[in-house]
């Protein structure tokens, strides 16, 4: 087993710090109203999470359908953002106006056409403080499918569902601009255990 | 010779069996379709909409329901309860105080109290009420809203005084 490999063995099922989703989070005023999505699928967690907070916590459940959307088939900017309605929605709420938008690691599991489609998907959405939050694996290996991330008393519980890896796209900050334009990085901070922690916002 | 009030009395004896028996059966029958505390609510005078039901329209009353069965249109029941069993199949929205799904809702939720979507339960829309709990297992693909916004601080305000303007140092070298 390479080394890669037993890194990614041995981040399966355990508690992370992640100061900027912490950072993020203080930073959510308990007094005004906020417009939350997160893309992992419903729990109790992230109700249990965001229910101090004056706000309307958007959960697509979306995981897996994003996942399943390929740029070979959908081979145009209409037909993109078709897979993208039917998967994302917003359910019937054309005026949700997000002002942070929690994607754990799901960028690293799309490709880079379909991450573009979907910032542009959520473009009509945000604001011009707007905030997205993500993970970016930095290893030559990672998890063959996104993590169960759990957001409690100041850290991330992170739960692998299987223990089999793939290549890991390592994007880097650059490409990253690419993908998710009119977003840029606001900060990023390498955590111990070779994900990249990312806030972006758009200038 | 035919004793005639013989006969009657048998027949009325046998009659009297076998709707008790009906009783019987009918009370087992309910309990078994309800899990615990719902089948409680139930016997104690909640309203039920059977499983081979359908409906169409608006649903209105002063008390608890409980469906097991198929409804279209809008539920509203201020101040009661409302209860989807497994079997039953809503698209509707529903306005009530307390809404608990265990079987397939497509709609959104006003619960005056809470909103509870049990494990079984499958729901697609939006809700809003004070409490929301999602057991595991449960699926729901919407949004969810504590307090409305009317309710809250009107106007929104930027949240990132403290995050603008740092700088990417820590950023991992490419």
């Amino acid at each position: 087993m390479s080394l890669a490999n037993q890194a990614v063995k041995q981040e399966a099922g355990y508690g992370m710090n992640s100061p900027l989703l912490s950072g993020l989070l203080e930073q959510i005023s308990e007094q005004d109203y906020h417009e939350i999505m997160d893309v992992v699928p419903a729990n109790q967690g992230v109700i249990d999470l965001f229910s101090r907070f004056r706000c309307k916590l958007y959960l697509p459940g979306c995981l897996d359908a994003l996942r399943k959307l390929d740029s070979q088939v959908l081979d145009t900017p209409t037909k993109r953002q078709r897979a993208l309605v039917k998967t994302i929605g917003l359910y019937k709420n054309k005026k949700a106006s997000l002002d942070v938008i929690l994607l754990w690691d799901l960028p690293n599991y799309l490709d880079k056409t379909i991450l573009s489609s979907l910032v542009e998907y959520l473009l009509p959405h945000i604001r011009k403080q707007t905030l997205i939050h993500c993970y970016i694996h930095t290893r030559q290996s990672m998890p063959a499918v996104p993590g169960n991330y759990r957001y409690i008393d100041g850290k991330v519980y992170v739960h692998h569902p299987q223990a089999e890896t793939i290549t890991c796209p390592a994007y880097y900050q650059e490409v990253l601009h690419r993908m998710m334009a009119p977003f840029t990085v606001q900060r990023s901070i390498l955590l111990s255990n070779g994900l990249q922690e990312y806030v972006l916002h758009t200038r | 010779m035919i004793d005639m009030k013989q006969i009657k009395e048998n027949v009325s004896s046998k009659i009297k069996n076998y709707q008790a028996q009906e009783e019987t059966d009918f009370t087992a029958r309910e309990a078994r379709s309800f899990s615990g505390k719902t089948a409680t609510e139930n016997r104690t005078g909640s309203a039920s909409i059977g499983a081979s039901i359908r409906i169409k329209g608006d649903v209105t009353g002063d008390e608890n329901l409980i469906i097991q069965g198929q409804v279209e249109g809008t539920i509203r029941l201020q101040g009661h309860n409302v209860t989807i069993s497994k079997s039953g199949k809503v698209k509707a929205n529903i306005d009530a105080n307390q809404i608990i799904i265990e079987g397939t809702l497509e709609g959104d939720m006003h619960g005056d109290e809470k909103v509870i979507i049990r494990e079984t339960g499958h729901v697609l829309g939006n809700i809003v009420a004070p409490r929301v709990t999602l057991e595991d297992g449960a699926m729901f693909k919407g949004s969810i809203e504590m307090e409305p916004r009317s309710a809250a601080t009107p106007g929104k305000k930027p949240m990132t005084p403290s995050m603008t303007g740092k700088d990417t140092s820590e950023l991992k070298s490419a």
